[in-house]
């Protein structure tokens, strides 16, 4: 059963209890309502603040149904009608197969079309427009059968299907247009080879393909080019790949390409190898995705923690407010169990009020961060989709829908029984002439605490001897809270609360920093930064929480020289140091967000990039698919001081990534193979920023690469242990021993020996240059890319290519930062209806202040000193804690990296949270501060 | 401006007040009254008599539609919100039925409340709350807070607050209404003998225990000051 499934019963279940409830006990029902009708505003305040768990839920969960309906959309929209391919691992073969395979009547039923084909990387220059770039997909098609595939849409209202193109003309699609300012006209030069660099030839541009059918054929920049005139560049009759449609559409395409795969594994030769192309890159996309969605629940985790200390706040000051009332009917023979019932009724109607509304602001933040997620895969392409082609779906499927709904009221209606538990232990007679509740008798736990007490340890004790570092975390918390219980009464509250927060803080730091490389590496180290994080920012804030009175102490020494200053702070600080459950969970609700803020301006210093570091001291780099050397033109020979050539194959073919015992599955992927020789080993052209442990320096590690040819450094592949990579003779596994930051070079390093198996794989070369003293890199560039254009060199700057590749890193932390930022919302909405509430809470003390002569602008001050002191205790909390615990965090994870904290981006944070906080306190206390003293003394409640 | 008292410490003259809503309700209808310094003055009446209003806006919690309003020589009438913020601060002291300590501070903080406001430096306020709370037999509870102190605690403490800066007048809306017999007894005791050391104190009531210990006592009823009886007139 899945986990919305067993949500959306649980919610049916509770709601069902409740109405059954609410028939049984008419009374309580009515109360209930004319309780949450009595005061629209007030609900209203409460419904917003519920609000905020359900929008933040629902806004992620449909964020990663859109995410995964984007990915699969695209991939479907990049193969168009092929859904199988036939090749031989990237060698030639005979152009025989597709004509048997397509007159074959036992496929006849499933396949639509089998087109003979050609796929090559090559590098293309516009002879007119005087540019080149290479690494270009070249996509020989066959016009003869090209009707099973569509035809090509052109950009000025035409369609081809290829068999009206003049000789020796070619089709480009619009992302390779634009880069090369191609015009339909205009003169290339295509260097391509399959194995061995061939002499190239020039071709015209017959027209510019839209993206859609054919002509989005793998979303990059391309050239469409008859298979003959494919075959000519490289003087062969032979083709590296077949393409297959299968019949029908969309589900009926799927069972036929299912069914087709499975027959023409039995029908091609066994050095053919056939894929299902389509189905296994719609489900690598939608495997990796779903992957995401727990990453995804963990950010909602922290903002949905910050949406319960609120809802826990608020329903507390509900609480005090309704005493008195709750108390007159508990004088008049309701029982606590009913008045328990009473609460959760309302709280019943608040909460699913709140998930229902709350779910709109969440559909809009999801559709928010699709458009950031489209934008990304742009990157992922290339940065080389134009916006109007992108494929971008916002999908709210029903049961992620419903299943957030039950999950966001589920956990407001559990925070809301478990408060008025807690607030239903009223002293009836206090409560009804609204006095202060008289102090507890006995602070020893009763029977029940205790019978709770064993249950923990139990349970605790039972998680201790695993091998599961968050287990032993949470085992040991529970530990610790249930000392704290069993001491109550031996020690004084503040020393109590003092030793359990420095306790739970000191036990969350010690267990991340005791974690291995692979476990913090691996899926669960982000789990274990997660409970530990959380952990930190509860103990610090019970820490901070139990001494709070150091603050009176302060205001205290300032009292000396000035009464008046003390009478203004002693009251808000009263109110925070000695109601320190509702402060800390004040504080706690910005905590928590400012936490992964802060842990994540650590990862942001790791992953933003460096300059120096990233360039390797190179300031330009060229490239070149189709040719293994690049000669500098003689002229530009003196304005260099430095030239290293990287032999670079262009990989496209099936590759797997390996982790912790588990494989993503084979996937289509383009990748660079930069092959390092020896001397080239001894003096790399990268810096890492992580390596294996076993590696104390990166020349130790490359010393280890020159003489073991399993060992490869990758930088595109964020945590896998081992890659595999279809070789000239099949599979291949390498293990990735480190990392580094995307720069001039992007891809796979490895030894010569290492990539010798690809040899299949056309050579091309990346020329990696240091510039002479006073030499611009960027006019250097752009000379060389001028004169090497005919060959299809690009050339750029090394800085500019470590902020182009850098984009995808910095759009994770975009989005991190993003979610983030509803959690920010949270925290500074969770102050504003908290002074909003002590607005209604404390009219009695308001209006007795004022009429012991408090001037309303010192009420003022003191409601915005007390907002803006939780603010600020929360923000040190989060930041100490999210910084430390990423610090820590990333020094485990990535040795080789330079620490740092993005203290810009930190304080950018903190100056917003403190403007937004004053923004939205300042029309209550505002309010507070003009209350009539009369007024306020009359009213009841 | 200080006006002249002749021996008056507040004066009313033809005071009103209306309170304007779905229904207009003229709460005071030209009320005059005297209190001379030094007398206690017990207001009583049935509910809805107005007793509550007068008392809020001689005291300046409350503004008032027409009239004059002069405390210790200062016309509460012509002044600003501000003003009477600041007056109040200075020289009225205020019990409430409900007691209306901070939840939150110890008793001896809810008794410095007054002097701090009045800039006097946190020592010096500490002391004298000390002594106020010790006077009313207070000491050893200044520390604990409200929730840990009887009702009848918590009134003394409530007087002490209003009497810590030594105020020109104390008002007193019902101080006993919360109270049982027994620790009403106590604190009237406590009011008439602050009374009999020169402290002005208004203060309204239901109880006529309570009001025949004023030396006089002014009935209203609708608005309007029925009677004024001087020195225990128990009949009222």
């Amino acid at each position: 059963m899945s986990l919305a499934a067993v949500l959306i019963g649980l919610f049916v279940l509770t709601y069902g209890a409740l109405a059954v409830i609410a028939s049984r006990r008419p009374l309580l029902a009515r109360l209930a309502y004319r309780e949450a009708v009595r005061r629209p505003l007030q609900s209203a305040l409460v419904v917003l603040g519920l609000m905020i768990g359900s929008a933040s839920i629902v806004s992620l969960q449909v964020f990663t149904d859109s995410q995964i309906a984007t990915g699969v959309e695209t991939a479907n929209v990049a193969w168009g009608r092929v859904d199988l391919v036939v090749d031989a691992n990237g060698r030639l073969f005979g152009s025989d197969v597709a004509q048997r395979l397509g007159a074959d009547p036992q496929l006849a039923g499933s396949m639509a079309g089998a087109q003979n084909g050609m796929e090559l990387i090559a590098s293309v220059g516009d002879l007119d427009q005087r540019l080149g770039k290479p690494a270009v997909r070249v996509i020989g098609f066959d016009p003869a059968t090209q009707r099973a595939f569509g035809a090509y849409a052109l950009v000025d209202g035409t369609t081809t299907y290829g068999d009206d193109l003049p000789t020796r003309s070619v089709l480009l699609s619009r992302q390779l247009a634009d880069a090369l300012k191609a015009h339909k006209g205009d003169r290339l030069h295509i260097a391509a080879n399959a194995g061995a660099p061939g002499p190239g030839a020039d071709l015209l541009v017959a027209g510019i393909a839209r993206q859609q059918g054919p002509g989005a054929s793998g979303l990059r920049p391309a050239v469409f080019i008859p298979l003959a005139t494919a075959q000519a560049l490289l003087g062969t009759d032979q083709i590296n790949i077949i393409r297959i449609a299968a019949s029908g559409d969309d589900q009926v395409e799927v069972d036929h390409a299912a069914a087709l795969t499975a027959q023409l594994r039995t029908k091609v030769s066994s050095d053919l190898v056939v894929r299902a192309a389509k189905a296994d890159e719609v489900a690598s996309v939608r495997r990796n995705l779903e992957n995401n969605r727990g990453f995804t629940v963990i950010i909602s985790l922290f903002i949905v923690l910050a949406g319960t200390a609120l809802v826990v706040n608020l329903m507390l000051g509900l609480a005090e407010e309704r005493r008195p009332r709750w108390a007159v009917v508990r004088a008049l023979g309701l029982t606590r169990t009913g008045l328990v019932q009473l609460a959760v009724l309302e709280g019943a109607v608040y909460s699913l009020a709140a998930a229902v509304i709350g779910a709109i602001p969440g559909f809009a933040f999801a559709w928010l961060l699709t458009m950031w997620f489209a934008s990304s895969m742009r990157d992922t392409y290339g940065g080389t989709l134009n916006a109007q082609d992108m494929v971008v779906r916002v999908s709210a499927l029903p049961d992620t829908v419903l299943a957030s709904i039950a999950a966001a009221s589920l956990i407001t209606l559990a925070t809301l029984f478990l408060t008025s538990l807690r607030a239903s232990g009223l002293s009836i007679s206090s409560a009804i002439k609204n006095l202060p509740e008289p102090a507890a008798r006995s602070r020893r736990p009763s029977r029940f605490s205790w019978t709770l007490l064993l249950f923990a340890l139990g349970g605790a004790l039972m998680f201790v001897p695993g091998n599961s570092t968050v287990n032993r975390y949470l085992a040991g918390l529970v530990l610790m809270i249930a000392a704290f219980i069993l001491l109550r009464g031996l020690l004084s509250v503040r020393m109590g609360a003092g030793l359990l927060g420095a306790g739970v803080t000191a036990w969350s730091v010690g267990t991340l920093a005791s974690a291995s490389v692979e476990t913090a590496r691996s899926n669960i180290g982000a789990f274990i930064l997660f409970f530990t994080l959380i952990g930190a920012v509860f103990g610090l804030c019970i820490l901070l929480t139990a001494n709070l009175r150091i603050l009176e102490t302060l205001a205290g020494l300032l009292g000396r020289q000035r009464g008046r200053l003390m009478a203004t702070l002693r009251p808000p600080l009263a109110y925070l140091s000695r109601r320190p459950v509702r402060s800390g969970l004040g504080m706690g609700a910005f905590a928590v967000v400012l936490g992964m803020l802060g842990a994540y301006n650590v990862f942001g210093f790791v992953f933003a990039g460096n300059a120096v570091r990233d360039t390797a001291g190179y300031d330009v780099a060229a490239f070149s698919a189709g040719t293994s050397s690049i000669t500098v033109p003689s002229d530009l020979q003196s304005q260099m001081t430095q030239e290293t050539l990287v032999t670079t194959r262009t990989y496209y073919g099936q590759l797997n990534m390996h982790q912790a015992g588990q494989e993503t599955g084979w996937a289509p992927t383009y990748v660079s193979l930069y092959e390092l020789t020896d001397a080239q080993l001894s003096d790399p052209p990268v810096r890492l920023t992580q390596r294996d442990p076993r590696f104390n320096t990166d020349r130790e590690l490359f010393t280890a690469m020159r003489n073991d040819p399993s060992l490869i450094v990758a930088n595109n592949f964020f945590q896998p242990v081992a890659l595999s990579l279809v070789g000239r003779d099949g599979p291949l596994t390498f293990k990735v021993v480190g990392q580094w930051a995307p720069g001039p070079l992007f891809g796979i390093l490895g030894s010569q020996a290492a990539f010798a198996p690809f040899s299949q794989v056309p050579p091309g070369s990346t020329l990696l240059i240091k510039t002479a003293p006073g030499v611009d890199p960027q006019g250097f560039a752009l000379a060389l890319r001028r004169e090497l254009f005919s060959t299809g060199v690009d050339a750029d700057t090394t800085l500019h290519l470590v902020y182009l590749r850098g984009a995808p890193g910095r759009g994770f932390l975009d989005y991190v930062v993003s979610v983030t930022r509803i959690g920010l919302i949270v925290g500074v909405a969770s102050l504003g209806l908290l002074v909003l509430r002590a607005l209604i809470e404390r009219r009695r003390v308001i209006g007795l202040l004022r009429a012991l002569g408090y001037a309303p602008r010192q009420v003022l001050a003191g409601m915005l000193g007390e907002a803006v002191l939780t603010a600020t205790a929360g923000i040190i909390v989060g930041v100490a804690a999210g910084t430390g615990l990423g610090y820590v965090y990333v020094r485990i994870a990535y040795s080789a990296t330079t620490l740092g904290i993005d203290w810009p981006a930190t304080l950018v944070s903190v100056a917003g949270v403190y403007a937004a906080v004053l923004l939205v306190a300042f029309v209550p206390a505002l309010r507070a501060s003009r209350l009539a003293p009369s007024e306020a003394l009359r009213l009841v409640d | 401006m200080r006006q002249p008292t002749d021996g008056s410490i507040v004066q009313a003259r033809r005071l009103r007040k209306v309170y304007r809503g779905a229904n207009e309700v003229e709460a005071l209808r030209g009320i005059d009254l005297e209190v001379e310094r030094g007398e206690m003055v017990a207001i009583v009446g049935p509910s809805g008599s107005g007793k509550t209003t007068l008392l809020n806006c001689l005291s300046g919690l409350d503004s008032f539609d027409g009239g004059q309003v002069v405390v210790d020589g200062q016309d509460l009438s012509t002044m600003s919100d501000r003003a009477r913020t600041a007056y109040r601060s200075k020289n009225m002291g205020f019990v409430f039925q409900a007691f209306n300590l901070l939840p939150v501070l110890s008793a001896v903080e809810n008794v410095e409340i007054p002097l701090l406001l009045q800039n006097l430096n946190s020592r010096d306020s500490r002391r004298r709350s000390l002594e106020m709370l010790e006077t009313l037999g207070l000491a050893h509870r200044a520390n604990h807070r409200p929730d840990q102190l009887s009702g009848g605690e918590q009134q003394r403490v409530a007087v002490a607050r209003a009497l810590v800066h030594k105020p020109a007048v104390v008002w007193a809306d019902e101080p006993t209404g919360n109270l049982d017999t027994e620790v009403t007894q106590v604190i009237v005791e406590l009011l008439v003998r602050m009374n009999k050391d020169g402290q002005t104190i208004v203060l309204v009531t239901h109880n006529p225990q309570v009001a025949e210990r004023a030396r006089r006592t002014v009935r209203m009823r609708d608005g309007r000051i029925e009677t004024v009886a001087r020195e225990l007139a128990g009949v009222v």
